[in-house]
């Protein structure tokens, strides 16, 4: 009896090591499969979820502070579940900013972010998309009158400063020239460049005696900016710096530099960062480039607007750092590009 | 374990084993891949359904211009017919703001508000149109021109988006497929392997009792019979069978023992009766011999017993005259059966013979009860037995020889006794004669002269009485001498 059941144990010993060994490999077989499932879960998890709509309307769909100012509200809003949008990615269609702003308006986005323009038309579009309840934000350049919620501004103020030091800095002698080139038109805010410009020379370039002259031109017409370039840049007395107001003068005045081959006259100095203006400071046909913090300015826009949806309230003006781009960092934004 | 069909299902164990886990992995797999055909499949879904929503915006926008232009009520029907057509694309939408949802899902509900918003001017414009209010429809004419360009511009922008997206997607898809297809691939041939693996094994362990089995049966079949039996721990059919098999193969060999000492025991038998028809052959072939002596010896005595008679010799004549007798009883007597009567005769003519050849030496006496003188035995029994006597018992005896002849009855045999007063007889020499068995040259026990030994006498009277216990032979000790009793059975 005892030995029936030891044969028996024997044969149902057999039977429960292919079992054992049947598991074994089924573990391996269900791992895999685990790790199958777990690619396609992966897979569908690599699409992010968003909470809010934002739009971002930049004023040229070349400009790199524009793209870099998007792409830092973009990567940010993203971190937070906000879906930030370039309405104007698509060059082919030639909406004017003020349209845009209808557009996002009849879109019904959660906010907007406006590099807008002193038009009555963009005043128009921003009043009905704020009638619209959507909080709509001005970048960089304001449009005076307006509904808008908060206005972010680099302050021409601290351009003038940046350009202040630069000149300390690159100045060659103690009695430098300073050829200040501005739109006839921006009359205010000219006047904060150039306090800008002017006490920082006075408090931090106190050992220089600097010479500067005003050059005010029609900005809407360009070819009178690049004849004025043309003519200051081309003469024996050119000054040692000459300073943009703003970038769409600096690119005027480089492409008169190139157009006329002045590269190595007068230090030019400007605002506004594009991929020309980057090459132009790279290959030293442009002294530096001052410009707002596109990474502050970005993650600034989407946080004001978020704030606002959360608390009701803004800051009707806020008022962002710059960086200044010349031959040593200028790689760095080239690579970025 | 029931003893029924067990080795069955064990075998349905091992199918099952391998099957249903590789049917259940074919399915689950199976069911995978068709999810992910399908994703891929639907994967450029939402193009198809934006192009539709572009046809029929463009549809209800044209009638909607036509209607502008000519305020045909025709052209106002279409436009509505064509708008309510749109307006199944448009979504509604969703109560909740906060809610998770992808950037194809929020372009699509801007895409949803710009086609709203579309949808309220269009409207607006065609019931200001109907209603003769030039500046409102002027306005709304205007609004819904913008709206219809927003949304044609965001339609285009969110299709290329959506489809950018999906052919990523797709991309991911695709690859993610061919991962999984290849991870199937590998599963399944691990499964297949196992499979094989179990079934190998399984089945040899299975399948080796029988192997052992049928090698045992072929050595048992060439007719080993003393192979190791075979051990099992099987529960199956397979062990029941090698249980009858080791049971069958002890009986086997128990039969083949039997069968053999069986076939020995007749083979000694056979042997035996073949040893007893040697000995009555050679008894009679010997008889036949002697027969021709006699024959010769018989005519030649007579005519020395003629002249003898002639010479008046009357000692001679007697004596060639009983020679010739004697030889004559021999001739008479050689085949069958004689009277104790006749074979005393013999024995008186042989002693007188004898005691003439050897001066009277042999002093014979008999005792006979004469009422069994008439009873048979075989002819020469008698006579060999004096002969040897007379030639091993008192050869070269010093004292007196005699020999002394009985015939008595007892209760139910008449007994002969043939006793001499020689040198008597070793009891194995006894127990060898007795036994039948011929004695040896060098034992001296054969009678040559006569050609009829006491093995001849004794196979005889065996044969003749159809008993055992017809003869005996005793010696009491060394010059002793020998008396040789014969047992007739009383009818």
């Amino acid at each position: 009896m005892r030995k029936e059941r030891k044969k028996r144990s024997n044969t149902e010993r057999y039977f429960l090591r292919m079992i054992m060994l049947l598991s074994l490999f089924l573990m391996v077989v269900l791992g895999l499969f685990v790790y199958a499932q777990l690619r396609i879960k992966k897979a569908a998890e690599e699409e992010r979820l968003y909470t809010a709509h934002y739009v971002y309307i930049g004023k040229s769909a070349g400009s790199y502070t524009s793209n870099m100012i998007y792409k830092e509200a973009r990567s940010y809003g993203k971190r937070r579940g906000i879906y930030v949008e370039n309405l104007k990615s698509n060059p082919n269609v030639n909406y004017s900013d003020a349209e845009y702003v209808k557009m996002a308006a009849a879109m019904h986005v959660d906010g907007i972010i406006v590099e807008a323009t002193d038009i009555a038309e963009m005043r128009e579009s921003i009043n009905e998309a704020v009638n619209e309840g959507i909080p709509t934000i001005t970048m960089l350049s304001d449009c005076p009158g307006c509904r808008r919620r908060s206005f972010i501004e680099l302050g021409n103020y601290n351009i003038g400063r940046e350009y202040g030091r630069i000149i300390i800095n690159l100045a060659r002698t103690k009695t430098p020239t300073v050829t200040v080139l501005m739109d006839e038109e921006s009359g205010d805010s000219n006047q904060e460049l150039l306090s800008g410009i002017r006490e920082t020379l006075e408090n931090e370039g106190n050992h220089l005696t600097v010479n500067i002259r005003i050059e005010a031109v029609d900005g809407s017409k360009n070819f009178r900016v690049t004849d004025k370039a043309r003519e200051i840049l081309s003469d024996k007395q050119h000054p040692d710096f000459l300073v943009c107001a703003n970038g769409h003068d600096t690119e005027l005045v480089y492409q008169a530099i190139r157009d006329y081959n002045l590269s190595g006259s007068s230090a030019v100095i400007g605002t506004g960062f594009s991929e020309s203006l980057l090459i132009a400071v790279r290959d030293g046909d442009i002294a530096a480039l001052v410009d707002a913090n596109t990474e502050q300015a970005g993650m600034l826009a989407v946080q004001l607007l978020q704030g606002f949806h959360e608390t009701g309230s803004i800051a009707d003006r806020v008022i962002i750092e710059d960086t200044v781009i010349d031959k040593d960092n200028v790689g760095r934004y080239l690579t970025n590009e | 374990m029931s003893n029924k069909i067990v080795f069955r299902r064990q075998i349905i164990y091992i199918f099952l084993l391998t099957f249903i886990p590789l049917l259940l992995v074919n399915l689950y797999i199976f069911n995978n891949m068709r999810a992910v055909i399908e994703s891929v499949d639907s994967a450029y879904d939402g193009n198809r359904n934006l192009v539709e929503m572009r046809t029929d915006l463009d549809k209800a926008h044209t009638a909607l211009r036509e209607y502008l232009n000519t305020r045909d009520e025709n052209t106002l029907n279409k436009f509505y017919v064509n708008l309510d057509a749109f307006k199944l694309y448009i979504e509604e939408p969703e109560e909740t703001v906060e809610e998770n949802i992808s950037e194809l899902s929020v372009r699509n509900r801007a895409l949803n508000n710009l086609a709203s918003s579309y949808v309220q001017s269009s409207n607006m414009a065609a019931l200001a149109k109907k209603s003769n209010d030039i500046d409102r429809y002027m306005t709304y004419a205007k609004e819904a021109e913008n709206r219809y360009s927003y949304l044609t511009t965001y339609l285009s922008e969110v299709n290329n988006r959506m489809f950018y997206m999906n052919s990523d997607s797709y991309k991911k898809l695709s690859g993610m497929a061919r991962v999984i297809e290849a991870l199937y691939t590998a599963i399944l041939l691990i499964m297949g392997a196992i499979g094989i693996l179990i079934v190998l094994l399984l089945t040899k362990k299975l399948t080796d009792p029988l192997k052992n089995l049928a090698d045992t049966a072929k050595e048992v079949g060439e007719g080993n019979l003393d192979v190791r039996l075979v051990e099992t721990d099987e529960l199956n059919e397979i062990g029941i069978l090698n249980g009858a098999f080791n049971r069958m193969v002890t009986s086997l060999k128990d039969y083949i023992e039997k069968f053999r000492a069986s076939v020995e025991k007749e083979s000694a038998l056979r042997e035996e009766s073949i040893r007893m028809e040697t000995v009555v052959k050679d008894a009679e072939l010997k008889y036949l011999q002697a027969q021709i002596n006699p024959h010769f010896l018989f005519n030649t005595l007579n005519a020395g017993a003629q002249l003898a008679m002639m010479e008046n010799a009357d000692r001679t004549y007697t004596y060639i005259h009983r020679t010739a007798d004697f030889f004559r009883s021999r001739i008479k007597n050689a085949e069958g059966s004689a009277t104790i009567e006749d074979e005393l005769k013999v024995v008186d003519d042989y002693i007188y013979i004898i005691n003439v050849r050897y001066s009277g030496s042999i002093h014979y006496t008999k005792e006979i009860d004469e009422k069994y003188l008439s009873v048979h035995l075989p002819s020469m029994i008698l006579q060999p037995i004096v002969e040897n006597c007379v030639k091993h018992g008192l050869r070269d005896v010093e004292w007196e020889k005699k020999i002394e002849i009985t015939v008595t009855g007892e209760e139910d045999s008449i007994v002969v006794s043939i006793r001499d007063n020689g040198r008597g007889m070793k009891q194995s020499v006894i127990d060898h004669i007795m036994s039948g068995q011929p004695i040896s040259a060098s034992e001296g026990e054969i009678d040559r002269e006569s050609g009829v030994g006491m093995d001849n006498v004794i196979a005889r009277m065996r044969n003749f009485f159809n008993t055992e216990d017809v003869i005996e032979i005793t010696s009491v000790g060394e010059d002793m001498g020998t008396e040789v009793a014969l047992f007739i059975p009383k009818v």
